[in-house]
């Protein structure tokens, strides 16, 4: 998946951003979240960094992100990383220990779901 | 001759690289078993006659127009609605008649637990599940109006919606962001003290583009369960009804119901359908197969529970798989979610 954020800057500064987080919140991952190129029905969030706390669980971020866009309940919203569907439980540390970039920063992408007719 | 060139330069089914992606009428492999809804067949004639039981439902036409001044058709549009019908119409046969029932052509109509399943189903807004009821749902439940395209959770949400009485002698619960909370699932079999059986339907991602890799193992493991009512997905564009699996030496192919077939409404006003045709027209012996991978990766899973012991059963042998697609936690935790969002501990900082 194209990441927005990585074309915009080079891989000296993400990478040379990410060490700074890192070093300033030790305990905190810095996140990448980006709406997926294909998708159309769900909004497009406001900001692309966050820096979440590294014990805060997949699902958790979900929810925050699901009430920063709006979202109603039923509504469809998926989280994904490169490899896939992270598991809900798992927390962000872990998801960045095992996916993050080499810049430094764990790219997801979020998207509801096709429709067919 | 020319034909046979142009079936080369353009495969009906396959994709640029040749491969045929698909399969109809016959098995991938005829000395493989095949795996559908939990029960496992090395014979083709009784994979068929498993698969020939299930209810199909199809687009049709000239049906009585949906809120009095819609469509008359769904042809071009309700294939996810009529995927939905067939979900539930299994969820109807299970509880019903059971998963042991086969289908006899002439003699099923004999038997009214069967005929009143079916009855639910006529293209009418009285009958409780009608492309009506489900398209009119989803116009004021969900945002989608008459005649709009459906995903799988829109039809997972408008079933949930539509048997809220439980009425049918079940109810549904939706698992959102892949997240199956033991605790809330429980609790809606448990039913306030009034314990009923209960779908629960997962609308699951398993990819931004196409189906990876890592997840096939989970859908088979899905379809092998006793308790699985069957997948509501497709390939891009198009909606199928899932039902099994076959594995050959080189390939997972995915077996399915395609309700892409125009017939006439049962209940159309110039041509009333005897019963028996209508039944008739609801089942089909033409196995269609799909590459597990050339999948739309949007679909959604469905599960059956009498108890809540059944459900806990459920989600020790799940638990279990790797790669599983969703969590299974005993409670969705909340508390610290002010805490990440608040604003002495912003979590965004551009």
């Amino acid at each position: 998946m194209r990441s927005e954020f990585k074309n915009r800057k080079t891989f000296e500064d993400r990478a040379r951003d990410s060490a700074a987080i890192r070093d300033q919140h030790p305990n905190k991952v810095p996140v990448i979240v980006e709406r997926s190129s294909s998708e159309k029905s769900l909004p497009i969030l406001d900001k692309t960094k966050f820096l979440v706390p590294d014990h805060v669980t997949v699902t958790e971020l979900i929810r925050v992100l699901r009430r920063r866009l709006n979202l109603a309940p039923g509504q469809a919203f998926f989280l994904l990383s490169d490899r896939g569907l992270p598991p809900g439980t798992q927390t962000l540390a872990e998801l960045w220990e095992g996916e993050h970039d080499e810049d430094g920063f764990l790219y997801v992408f979020y998207a509801a779901q096709e429709y067919f007719g | 001759m020319i034909p046979a060139v142009m079936s080369r330069f353009f495969p009906s089914s396959g994709d640029q690289s040749g491969d045929i992606n698909e399969i109809q009428g016959e098995l991938p492999d005829k000395n493989k078993k095949v795996t559908l809804l939990g029960k496992e067949h090395a014979e083709l004639e009784r994979i068929t006659e498993d698969f020939q039981s299930r209810l199909w439902f199809t687009y049709r036409r000239n049906f009585a127009s949906i809120g009095g001044s819609g469509p008359t058709s769904d042809q071009g549009w309700g294939c996810m609605l009529r995927a939905g019908q067939m979900i539930i119409a299994e969820c109807l046969l299970r509880q019903r008649l059971g998963r042991e029932y086969v289908w006899r052509d002439k003699a099923a109509i004999e038997d009214e637990r069967y005929t009143e399943i079916l009855e639910l189903f006529r293209d009418t807004h009285s009958a409780e599940l009608s492309i009506q009821q489900i398209a009119l749902t989803g116009a004021t439940a969900e945002k989608r109006a008459v005649g709009e395209w459906f995903g799988p959770n829109t039809m997972a949400q408008v079933l949930k919606r539509i048997t809220k009485s439980r009425s049918l002698g079940f109810g549904v619960a939706v698992a959102m962001d892949s997240v199956v909370s033991i605790e809330d699932v429980s609790a809606q079999i448990v039913n306030q003290g009034n314990p009923t059986p209960l779908v629960l339907i997962i609308p699951l991602r398993l990819g931004l583009n196409n189906v990876n890799e890592i997840y096939v193992n989970p859908l088979k493991v899905f379809l092998a369960s006793k308790y699985c009512v069957g997948i509501m997905g497709g390939k891009p564009n198009q909606a199928h009804y899932f039902v099994g699996y076959q594995e050959t030496d080189e390939e997972t192919w995915l077996l399915y119901l395609d309700p892409h077939t125009t017939q006439q409404s049962p209940v159309s006003v110039n041509n009333h359908m005897p019963f028996e045709e209508f039944d008739k027209s609801l089942h089909t012996d033409k196995l269609c197969w799909i590459k597990a991978l050339k999948l739309d990766p949007s679909l959604a899973v469905g599960f059956i529970f009498n108890t809540v012991e059944e459900f806990i059963l459920w989600t020790k042998d799940v638990k279990d798989v790797p790669d599983l697609p969703f969590g299974v936690v005993d409670q969705v935790r909340v508390a610290i979610l002010d805490k990440i969002s608040g604003s002495r501990h912003p979590i965004s900082i551009q």
